[in-house]
């Protein structure tokens, strides 16, 4: 044999070797990180999916599950916060896109004044926000004295304590998560094919239509599930401009738990709600890689 | 015929002339190159006729119809990017189609044109693919699939081989010749290669800070260059640079002579001889200049040595590697026929002839 290839066997051997060691060290500098990770998380979620599953004796039951199916209570609170999370996000789509083009066709100060205020509202707090559209839609409030004082309406338009105001409030929180990768996409897009397609003989509008916006939408579809996912937990928004009239999952489960003590209805929910964001989620990681 | 006539044309981008006061004019059925190193305003050029840009001053006309303010999608002309620029949510079919269907062209005739325009740039089996799933050279050809499909009126070409190794260069090459003559389509292509634009074209457009240095035939560039840059650009070139005597010699300060064709009508003065490396003999024993090799670079099918002559100016000389060879160090005598002596006129004295 000669001296290559007894050098490369040596080298090949050598490379093998601290693969079937076990690194002690390594999983030691893991091992609390992960059990934490375990405690902290895993353990409550199995948790509460024990509950969900089993009766008051520990036996094996789908009874809450039942409860939680038959119960139109339960069954409306959740089409509502679909439906809310629906229309937040297709109201997100329709604001946001436009936003986030017209955005990109500034130039360099303008662009990042307009891109300041979207990021800026990440730093106010969403409490701070939610309780500024009491300020702007109450009946007393900014757009209420304006409609009185142009004689438009006698009596203050009832904007808030319903669907409206949530709808309002959860836009308005969700927006920068639309506007912020959209925007990012956009400007991304290479110049070249819009000018190319402009040579082939196409049309401003034919261009948006048949490039721009099919070399953008995936972006839009994941940032609108992202919307939709995070729309089915708000809580404060809710129940703050919703005035506790509307409430949707995330405020029943506060109900279910710190007002009825029904822990095993609340985790039969919580099994739902997961199943359903983690199925979305699933959807949007696919888009993401697929596209990015 | 005239197709494309640029009219002291002007861009600028702020400070700066992208393009000078340019005109120039194209012939119908050419296949013209402009050449220039980066930044001469050779992409600004294709811009401004394919109307993605337009000029600061100065008119532009396609045929008798000013293109000037025309929009890009109203001028039919076929451009080529160096970034190939399909569409990737396309497939292959469908970028081709674009322009086709801009045109209300469908159903049958859509198909046969696409299918025509991938078969001259073979590629009618890949219509079915998305533009990421070719190679760049494949690529390449779709762009120009497209550029051409809807037969347009000039083909616009933006360094469309940079891309590609050397290989796939050289048949691409060939390949958009040929389809160039086969359509007749006035083409005009831009390119930094000197040996791209001298192998292709019928005529070269020599850009040099947004102005022409130079057009002319690859063979008329090559051989009679009218400034130093246009020598230096194209091929190399060994700079002679002296005095013009009566007698056809140029002389250097320090007394040395190069034999050179005095042109009638020529004045004695200073002036700048081109002398191509291919044109020096290096195997006499006996010559009009003597040197040291300093520098041996194979190159395959020639030999190119790097001479220093006695005076310290460095003369380089290709010699066909048949011709055998000669060891750096080693003395040689350089000759060459004084008619191969290009005198650029840019450097003509002035005063009255010998
Ligand atoms: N959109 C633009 N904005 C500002 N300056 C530009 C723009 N396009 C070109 N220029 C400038 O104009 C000059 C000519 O550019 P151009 O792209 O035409 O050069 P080129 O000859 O194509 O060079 P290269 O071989 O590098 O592609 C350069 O100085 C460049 O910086
Ligand atoms: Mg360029």
């Amino acid at each position: 044999m000669s001296d290559a290839s007894l050098a490369a066997r040596g080298a090949a051997a050598d490379a093998a070797a601290p693969r079937r060691r076990i690194r002690w060290d390594l999983i030691l500098l893991i091992a609390p990180l992960a059990i934490a990770t375990a405690v902290i998380f895993d353990i409550p979620l199995l948790n509460t999916a024990y509950w969900a599953v089993t009766d008051e004796t520990g036996a094996l039951s789908g009874q809450y599950f039942r409860e939680f199916a038959e119960s139109a209570a339960y069954m409306r609170i959740i089409w509502r916060t679909l439906l809310i999370s629906l229309e937040v996000t297709v109201i997100t789509m329709l604001l946001g896109y436009p936003l986030a083009y017209w955005a990109t066709r500034l130039t360099m100060r303008p662009r990042m004044i307009v891109l300041g205020l979207v990021v800026m509202t990440f730093w106010v707090s969403i409490l701070v926000r939610t309780y500024a559209w009491i300020v702007i839609l109450g009946n007393g409030g900014l757009v209420n004295r304006g409609l009185q004082w142009t004689g438009l309406t006698s009596k203050p338009v009832q904007f808030l304590y319903n669907e409206f105001g949530i709808v309002v409030g959860m836009t308005n929180v969700l927006l920068p998560f639309l506007v912020l990768p959209l925007f990012a996409a956009m400007i991304r897009v290479d110049q070249r094919l819009l000018q190319v397609a402009e040579t082939l003989g196409a049309s401003r509008f034919r261009i948006f239509w048949q490039i721009f916006f099919p070399l953008t939408v995936p972006t839009l579809a994941a940032s609108a599930i992202l919307v939709f996912i995070l729309s089915l937990g708000f809580y404060i928004t809710p129940a703050v401009l919703g005035g506790g009239r509307v409430p949707l999952i995330a405020n029943m489960m506060d109900l279910l738990i710190n007002r009825f003590a029904r822990w095993e209805i609340a985790a039969v929910v919580s099994i739902v709600l997961m199943v359903i964001t983690l199925s979305l989620y699933a959807v949007y990681q696919r888009l993401r890689e697929r596209y990015q | 015929m005239t197709l494309v006539r640029f009219s002291n044309v002007s861009k600028s981008y702020g400070s700066v002339r992208a393009v000078d006061d340019l005109s120039l004019e194209v012939s119908s059925g050419e296949f013209t190159t402009i050449l220039g190193p980066s930044g001469s305003g050779k992409t600004t050029m294709l811009s401004l006729i394919a109307g993605i840009a337009t000029p600061t001053s100065g008119r532009i006309q396609l045929g008798e119809r000013d293109i000037t303010h025309v929009p890009a999608a109203q001028r039919n002309i076929g451009l080529v990017f160096q970034s190939y620029a399909l569409f990737p949510h396309m497939n292959i079919f469908d970028n081709v189609a674009f322009p086709l269907r801009i045109r209300k062209i469908g159903g049958a005739e859509l198909e046969r044109r696409v299918a025509e325009a991938l078969r001259l740039v073979r590629l009618a089996e890949y219509g079915r693919r998305k533009p990421h799933q070719l190679s760049g050279g494949q690529q390449q050809r779709v762009a120009l699939a497209r550029a051409i499909v809807f037969k347009p009126d000039i083909l616009l070409l933006d360094e469309p081989l940079a891309a590609l190794d050397r290989k796939l260069r050289e048949e691409v090459r060939t390949e958009i010749r040929e389809l160039q003559r086969g359509l007749g389509i006035t083409t005009i292509m831009v390119t930094h290669d000197q040996e791209e634009a001298l192998s292709m074209s019928d005529r070269v457009v020599l850009l040099s800070g947004g102005k022409v240095e130079q057009i002319g035939s690859p063979d008329e560039m090559y051989h009679r260059p009218m400034t130093r840059f246009a020598a230096g650009f194209l091929g190399t070139a060994n700079f002679l640079e002296g005095k013009l005597n009566g007698t056809g010699d140029i002389v250097d300060a320090n007394g040395q002579r190069f034999p050179c064709y005095k042109p009638a009508g020529w004045a004695s003065g200073e002036v700048c001889g081109v002398l191509r490396p291919e044109d020096i003999r290096t195997d006499g024993a006996e010559g009009f200049v003597s040197g040291t090799v300093r520098d041996v670079v194979f190159l395959g099918e020639i030999v190119r040595y790097g001479v220093d002559l006695d005076d310290g100016r460095r003369v380089h000389a290709n010699i066909s590697g048949a011709r055998g060879r000669h060891s750096e160090g080693s003395k040689v005598w350089l000759s060459w026929d004084p008619a191969r002596v290009w005198l650029l006129p840019d450097t003509k004295p002035q005063g009255e002839p010998l």
